[in-house]
């Protein structure tokens, strides 16, 4: 399988970029590079109706989102469009695409598991999500509901890696999109035959916890009203010395220097799980997080990872192969936006020497967050994660 | 670019006589040195960031642990209180069982003085009606003789009487309790006193049950240094843990559990035998506790030292009997050893003169 980057400030660019890209498809002994599959993750700015129109005349198949920043190879962009096109053999994978909202997102990810499930003996998913408020955790449960509870026979888990799409901070709306739909709220799947398509990677995070276990006192779904019986923002603003910026007189604000410390979850057996406030409530002084929070979980605060924990995402980027010579033919990275807030210019480092592992092709993006397995964990909603999937076609 | 940097390079740029080659090697340094100088001062700012809310952390953290620390002292004080309530309510509890047998011990050389009295009334009558005749009717001898009989009576009234005043001392000293100082005290005597008194005790509660009590007690043991009012609070423990145990075995058999609502079904017949022994081992003295219960089953083999377990369904146990059994033996220096098997439980206490 052939895989080729593509990236562009404007439509233009990325117009011109993918027809010298296609060049390659009119050689006369058919040998060229016909892409079937691309790839996309565009800032919410860029126009894209008009990329997908462009894909979607050649017949090429897209999965696409929003960002909060793009990446392609080891370029890291803003405001922008970059595109992986990939040559895989249409029979090898489907695009699912749904509309939901969130007191249907369970069934509807049930929906794209059990499709899954239909169309190939052993799929992968590659999903992204629309919605900035939509929880990732019913997604990730519903695909592996409607996929069946039974595992392989071989004993492995399905495969599920993906990204919540982004809109560049503003947490407003984002998108995913596909031929000739694109909605604010939906989930779009790329669903592999892992038989034809070697499809693995791992999660990675690198947040420590850090003080005293506290519990969760009084919560609803993803809002966290109290911790340790005492109101969470104030709890969050006190120990972690962060301030809200108070807009207007809007209740509900964005919360981004709390993106470098989220609240982690801890679990008996299993690693923690990762949830960042990204809003809060200045009346009542609560904390929207980026998923559900169950009353009575035990958290601890967090701080940002060390510069040298770039090193451990390569370890264990490098665990995933079978050996130091196996390649790749792609990649595909979700890193959360917040990982770029923390590690700023330092993390075009992360992505490089990942890219470098698989010496691959690669698109990704800043998400605001992340669904994938850790080295010891199960399937997951995560956040503050760094997702990396290497596609090779077998 | 930084803005030192930025003059190197537009010098470098602007330079008409330096190479080209030199030149774009030279400017390429240059943007390598502003991006690590970049990254530097990225990282740096960002452990500033994080060091500063460390700090922060920290401070909060100490807060709260003091806060904590200081709940955790109350709620430590709290416990130490209504530990020792508990204990004050098992003292009087055992006290209470004490009291009853007392009671049913008493009873007995009363009922002797009672009787001793009104014969000896009896016995002055007819000395009087005797008196009454005239000298030649008067039967002397009689009267001699029933004048032995009342004293022998009256022997029998105080020998009673002290009897019973000797059971009330030693109540009245188990109550107050003594100086706490350990006095030299006959052992075997005290152990005869109180295992009777916990049988005592016994029959006079509910669910009392006939127990064939064996004492065995080594003659050559002299005295024992003994804080009296503990020591027999162990003695009546272990009896009573001893009668509970039997009691409990007695409710599996036909015959003899018609005190029960449950009727057993075990053929035959049980007697409860509690043995206590005393034996003089060179500078030790050992004293033993052996019943033929159900014996002690070995997953609480090494619980039931422990404060506040009690295998008694409800109010009934305090589960502090053992526990405060097992400090009064070492608070005399001594150790309490357990053996168990099915038909046969022997506490045995291990005494340095």
């Amino acid at each position: 399988m052939k895989a080729k980057s593509i990236k562009g400030k404007s439509t233009e660019e990325i117009s011109s970029a993918f027809k010298e890209s296609m060049e390659d498809a009119r050689l006369p002994d058919s040998q060229g590079f016909k892409p079937t599959l691309a790839i996309v993750f565009m800032s919410v700015k860029q126009d894209i109706e008009t990329v997908s129109e462009l894909l979607d005349e050649k017949g090429i198949q897209i999965f696409g989102a929003t960002t909060a920043g793009e990446f392609i190879d080891d370029e890291m962009e803003e405001g922008s469009i970059v595109i992986l096109l990939l040559d895989m053999n249409p029979d090898y994978f489907r695009i699912e695409f749904l509309k939901t909202s969130p007191d249907i997102v369970f069934e509807d990810a049930s929906k794209i598991g059990a499709t899954g499930k239909e169309t190939f003996a052993n799929p992968a998913f590659i999903i992204a999500n629309s919605g900035v408020s939509l929880d990732g955790e019913p997604i990730v449960e519903g695909i592996i509901q409607g996929f069946g509870s039974a595992a392989y026979s071989s004993g492995k888990e399905v495969t599920i890696f993906g990204g919540k799409a982004a809109d560049d901070l503003a947490l407003e709306s984002t998108f995913v999109f596909t031929n000739g739909k694109n909605e604010d709220c939906a989930i779009v799947a790329l669903i592999i035959d892992e038989d034809k398509i070697d499809v693995r990677g791992i999660a990675t995070c690198g947040w420590n916890a850090i003080g005293t276990t506290k519990t969760v006192t009084k919560s609803e779904g993803s809002i966290v009203y109290t911790i340790d019986d005492k109101p969470a923002l104030d709890m969050l603003m006190n120990y972690l010395g962060v301030e809200i910026k108070q807009e207007g007189d809007k209740e509900i604000v964005t919360f981004l220097s709390s993106w470098y410390y989220p609240l982690q979850l801890e679990r008996e057996n299993v690693d923690p799980i990762i949830r960042t406030a990204m809003f809060a409530n200045s009346n009542d002084r609560s904390l929207i997080c980026s998923g559900n929070v169950p009353q009575g979980s035990k958290i601890k605060f967090s701080l940002p990872p060390d510069f040298d924990s770039i090193d451990k995402v390569v370890e264990e980027c490098k665990s995933i192969k079978d050996n130091a010579q196996q390649q790749a033919d792609a990649l595909i990275m979700f890193s959360c936006v917040s990982r770029y807030l923390s590690f700023g210019i330092v993390t075009k480092e992360e992505i490089e020497q990942v890219q470098k592992i698989w010496d691959a092709p690669m698109a990704g993006f800043f998400s605001y967050g992340e669904y994938g397995k850790s080295k010891t964990g199960k399937n997951e909603y995560h956040n503050n994660t760094c997702c990396v999937v290497a596609l090779k076609e077998k | 670019m930084d803005k030192n940097l930025q003059i190197v390079t537009d010098f470098i740029q602007q330079d008409p006589n330096m190479p080209a080659e030199q030149k774009e090697s030279v400017l390429k340094a240059l943007k390598s040195a502003d991006k690590e100088l970049q990254i530097v001062s990225f990282k740096l700012d960002r452990t500033e960031k994080v060091k500063r809310t460390t700090a922060i952390l920290l401070e909060e953290t100490i807060e709260e642990l003091e806060q904590k620390r200081n709940a955790v002292e109350e709620t430590l004080a709290e416990l130490k209180s209504t530990q020792a309530q508990l204990v004050q309510q098992e003292k009087l509890a055992s006290l209470g069982q004490l009291t009853a047998g007392i009671a049913h011990e008493i009873k007995n050389p009363l009922n002797f003085v009672n009787n001793f009295a009104e014969l000896s009334i009896e016995l002055i009558e007819e000395i009087i009606e005797e008196r009454a005749r005239s000298q030649e009717a008067r039967d002397e001898t009689l009267v001699d003789e029933i004048l032995e009989d009342i004293r022998s009576n009256l022997k029998k009234v105080y020998e009673h009487g002290s009897r019973a005043n000797g059971i009330v001392t030693s109540m009245l000293q188990h109550s107050t309790g003594g100086s706490g100082k350990r006095e030299p005290a006959d052992l075997n005597a005290l152990i005869r006193e109180y295992v009777n008194l916990s049988f005592h005790g016994m029959r006079a509660g509910k669910n009392s049950i006939d127990v064939d009590i064996i004492l065995e007690l080594d003659s050559e043991i002299k005295e024992v240094s003994l804080i009296k009012e503990d020591f027999t609070r162990a003695i009546i423990n272990l009896c009573n843990n001893a009668f509970d145990a039997m009691r409990e075995k007695l409710k599996m058999y036909k015959a003899q559990s018609n005190n029960y609502q449950e009727v057993g079904d075990a053929e035959g017949d049980y007697m409860p035998k509690l043995t206590v022994s005393t034996v003089l081992e060179k500078d030790q003295v050992w004293i033993s506790f052996e019943d033929n219960g159900s014996g002690i089953p070995d997953d609480i083999k090494d619980k039931i030292l422990q404060p506040f377990f009690t295998t008694k369904k409800g109010t009934e146990g305090t589960g502090l009997g053992l526990s405060i059994t097992n400090d009064i033996i070492k608070a005399h220096g001594g150790k309490l050893e357990i053996q168990s098997q099915p038909e046969r439980t022997v506490f045995q206490i291990y005494l340095t003169l």
